[in-house]
């Protein structure tokens, strides 16, 4: 399966409208085959959907990206998997488990927990 | 200081104290270290940016935080390596639900004892109330306004930039309260020409002569009364968009008159001698069949290819069940803002109410209901009884045999009338008042009884 992380500075982008290039990737299983990179900047975002189907991707991974974005993505019939903050080698590694529940938490997952235990501690802070 | 002064306890020294502060203010507050990440987070950062603090302490801000900004010219890094404060910078964040959050930003350095920077601090606003006001007046908005899922929207999302970069005129067809004007203004907004105005033309209010001056302006002593010249729109969306809404309701008069201009690109105001180059970008809106009105010959053939150079359907919304939920999230959201309410659901009988009705008039009525239903609703879930009674009451109209030979748009057209004759009755068929229940037209409602075969019964029909 042909996946793309967008990516700015190496990181999955935080913001769709701001991705620098593309990593695809071929998924078999959770490892990574084929990589290539393509630049993004330049293209306008509601063209960017249109180039990476030409390429073959079948799911965008992405940090936070518009719902507009989103269904243009889907009008192509890409899926579209967002909420991801780190690396894109993590975001792959998680969503590689997909199934499992692991995908639609930011990769910032394991850090939030330890602070969850600081946060019952820490004064005058009640639990929502 | 006083030797009693000195054994107080120093409020501004606990940081138990400095977080409570912090968690009680309206602003968003954060600050981050030398490196960008994030070492505190407060209650209101959180709520605006949708992120808890133990997802945002560690991270990088851009990454959190997401603004526009962060990623062209950070100024937390400017504050930090120049000193320079930031005082109510303007930008958008995308929170963590994907909205795109307006807010306004300053920031200034944390310095250590010793004078060493050790980070900076940035305080933020929502600014999505007085965006939205200020929506409200210049009635402009966005492309991401537009909210759908359905498999129409998404074809017409997919073509959307590109039919708005081009100038060709675009015809936007669909019913009343379908979204037009959104489309409109989306076109606007995504073309070369969104620097320029938006300049919006209602062809069914005005009668003719009123509306050519309007659309075309006239010259000093043109006529009693036309003491100095006046600009038409034509000449005020110079460099913009000119957008006619309800075309269908133009006289066979102004027809003619407007496809010269849309022919020739140019015009003459009345009165004046010299032509004016037309430099609009036409978007024409119609509830109207044009199709049937060209065979009628209650509109131009000729007009009618000119208009529809590129033409948008909308559905109607009974059309695409599968928005209903979407718009009424977005719908939440946006009056709880507007209303300062803080309601979050509709119970599930609510909402299988409103999944089963019909909208005559569409997405505006829709809304129009939400609006009715959350100014009852006193808590945080809207209940069947804060939904108008025309759509809780069930009618002995409502429930006829469901026939299996009824054809799919029979059906709709059948639902669409029992809805419409229930909000009739309600009114007594005082049609203005279930025109604006409906969130049409008074017009268009007429229009739709008469296509649907819906009579004034004799009773009322006297006290009208
Ligand atoms: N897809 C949508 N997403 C969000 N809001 C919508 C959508 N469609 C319509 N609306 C809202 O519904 C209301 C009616 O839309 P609009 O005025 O554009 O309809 P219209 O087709 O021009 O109706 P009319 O023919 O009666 O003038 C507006 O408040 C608009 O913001
Ligand atoms: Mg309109």
């Amino acid at each position: 399966m042909k996946v793309a992380v967008l990516r700015y500075r190496e990181r999955v982008a935080p913001r769709y409208g701001f991705s620098e290039d593309a990593l695809i990737v071929d998924l078999v299983g959770n490892e990574a085959r084929d990589q290539e990179v393509i630049p993004l900047r330049g293209w306008f975002p509601y063209e960017i959907p249109k180039l990476l189907k030409e390429k073959g991707v079948e799911v965008v991974i992405a940090g936070g990206i518009n719902g507009v974005f989103q269904e243009m993505f889907r009008s192509f019939g890409i899926e579209v998997v967002w909420g991801f903050i780190g690396t894109p080698e993590e975001a792959l590694a998680a969503f590689s488990m997909r199934g499992t529940g692991g995908w639609r938490v930011p990769c910032g997952r394991r850090r939030a927990r330890r602070r969850l235990g600081q946060r019952n501690r820490s004064f005058g802070k009640e639990v929502k | 200081m006083s030797e009693n002064e000195k054994d107080m306890w120093d409020a501004s020294r606990d940081p138990r104290w400095t977080s409570l502060i912090l968690d009680s203010i309206g602003d968003g507050v954060f600050t981050v270290d030398r490196e960008g990440k994030i070492t505190s987070f407060n209650r209101a950062a959180e709520e605006i940016t949708g992120f808890s603090r133990e997802e945002a302490i560690g991270q990088y801000c851009h990454e959190i935080f997401r603004a526009n900004i962060c990623f062209e010219d950070c100024p937390l890094r400017r504050t930090a390596q120049t000193k320079e404060r930031i005082v109510n910078l303007e930008v958008t964040i995308l929170s963590k639900d994907n909205r795109e959050i307006p807010i306004s930003i300053s920031t200034a350095q944390i310095v250590d004892e010793q004078g060493q920077v050790i980070g900076a601090v940035e305080t933020f606003r929502d600014l999505s109330l007085i965006r939205q006001l200020q929506e409200e007046v210049s009635g402009r908005y966005r492309f991401e306004d537009i909210v759908s899922r359905s498999k129409a929207f998404s074809r017409i999302f997919q073509v959307l930039p590109d039919i708005a970069q081009s100038d060709s005129t675009v015809l936007l067809c669909g019913e009343s309260g379908t979204g037009k004007e959104l489309f409109a203004s989306a076109i606007h907004n995504l073309s070369k020409r969104c620097k320029g105005p938006f300049v919006k033309v209602n062809c069914g209010a005005l009668p003719e002569t009123l509306l050519e001056s309007e659309l075309f302006g006239y010259k000093r002593g043109a006529f009693t009364g036309a003491v100095v010249d006046k600009p038409g729109r034509f000449k005020i969306a110079e460099g913009g968009t000119l957008f006619l809404d309800e075309v269908g309701d133009l006289s066979l008069g102004t027809q003619v008159k407007l496809l010269r201009v849309l022919e020739r690109k140019e015009y003459e105001p009345l009165g004046g001698i010299k032509t004016e180059r037309a430099d609009v970008r036409i978007v024409a809106a119609t509830n109207l069949d044009l199709e049937e009105l060209v065979a009628r010959k209650r509109f131009r053939e000729d007009l009618y290819y000119r208009l529809n150079v590129v033409r948008i359907d909308i559905p109607p919304l009974r059309e695409r069940p599968e928005d209903i939920p979407l718009l009424i999230e977005h719908f939440l959201h946006r009056l709880n803002r507007k209303m300062g309410k803080q309601v979050r659901r509709l119970s599930d009988k609510a909402l299988q109410i409103l999944l089963d009705y019909t909208y005559p008039g569409n997405v505006r009525e829709l809304q129009n209901i939400l609006e009715h239903a959350m100014i009852l609703c006193k808590g945080v879930e809207i209940q069947p009884r804060h939904l108008p009674a025309y759509l809780t009451r069930r009618t002995p109209l409502t429930s006829p045999p469901r026939s299996q030979t009824l054809a799919g748009a029979e059906i709709l057209r059948e639902k669409e009338k029992e809805a419409i004759l229930s909000v009739l009755q309600r009114s007594s068929f005082r049609l203005s008042e279930a025109a604006k229940d409906l969130g049409i037209h008074r017009s268009t409602l007429w229009r739709k009884m008469k296509r649907l075969g819906i009579e004034k019964p004799r009773s009322v029909a006297k006290s009208q």
